[in-house]
């Protein structure tokens, strides 16, 4: 039981280091990319303003959400192992 | 020293990779000539080449362990432990170490009338340093030459590789977008204070001149 508390404890901590880092990542991303943009379209308006715009769309759309598959694919892949090791 | 930098680096490639082909699941087709159970006195540094306690077991020292004996096809032999993994390194989860026995058991065959079964294992086999391979799963295959794809070493290499991948982009991001703004504010600053002191000197050297 603690051999397995401690997977869970280790698993996560792991998982949420990864889930931080890729949140910093794509968020780094995009707003590189709406830099890009508004270049792009003339730099029209104040740049911080268009760039805190667009991170707040980014926010509020459901791509950050994807992210929180760090999380749900290695449960899965653990499950998968999990069944073929025992039961296959 | 250039010596010494090529030595590091090959025994830091022979450290992972050993690693890596001690923990990856491998595949061998054997022939299953009989199973035994042992008393084991594990002791000393071998010890991380056993499974820890804590999986039925509370003394890691000394413990039966399960064996298994295998002929290969070319006639050699191999004996693999049988040893539940449980919740520890490495992460194959595996319970079912009596069941596993049992098919071991059940696939026992003799030289004239060979039944060959592919045994997955991870670990190494060495006599000098008494440590076996631990047996995942048996599974039949249709003879010695059966062919086998190790689609789990291709998924978990190229997902490991994709993960350095990302780690490495993310670290080229940081680096671009973060610590070379802030470098170029120090120079800024630093090249200010450069201008300043340098008009001071101007400035005392004027001073002197007078």
């Amino acid at each position: 039981m603690l051999g397995f508390l401690r997977f869970l404890v280790i698993g996560f901590v792991l998982m949420t280091v990864l889930y931080g880092l890729l949140t910093v990542y794509v968020r780094s991303l995009t707003r590189e990319r709406l830099e890009e943009e508004w270049e792009k379209e003339g730099s029209i308006g104040e740049r911080d303003a268009y760039v805190e715009e667009g991170i707040k769309d980014y926010e509020r759309s459901f791509r950050p959400k994807l992210l929180l598959l760090v999380y749900i694919l290695p449960l899965i892949a653990f499950c998968a192992i999990f069944y073929v090791t025992n039961f296959m | 020293m250039r010596y010494v930098k090529w030595t590091l680096i090959a025994l830091i490639v022979l450290f992972i990779g050993g690693f890596f082909h001690y923990t990856l699941p491998q595949h061998d087709i054997v022939r299953i000539v009989n199973t035994y159970e042992e008393r084991q006195d594990i002791d000393g540094w071998t010890t991380l080449f056993w499974q820890e306690a804590g999986n039925g077991t509370v003394n890691q020292q000394s413990r039966d362990v399960q064996f298994i004996q295998a002929v290969r096809p070319n006639g050699k032999s191999i004996v693999y432990r049988n040893e539940d993994t449980g919740w520890g390194w490495p992460p194959y989860f595996k319970f079912d170490t009596a069941n596993l026995y049992t098919e071991a058991n059940d696939a026992i065959s003799t030289k004239d009338n060979p039944e060959w079964v592919s045994v997955t294992h991870y670990g190494w086999r060495s006599e000098i340093l008494s440590i076996f391979p631990n047996a995942i799963a048996i599974k039949p295959v249709s003879g010695p030459d059966a062919r086998i794809i190790p689609w789990v070493n291709i998924i978990i290499l190229t997902l490991l590789a994709v993960l350095i991948l990302t780690l490495y982009r993310m670290w080229q991001q940081f680096r671009e977008r973060t610590i070379e703004p802030l470098v170029e504010d120090v120079e800024d600053v630093l090249e200010l204070a450069d201008e300043k002191k340098d008009s001071a000197v101007d400035k005392v050297k004027r001073w002197f001149k007078r």
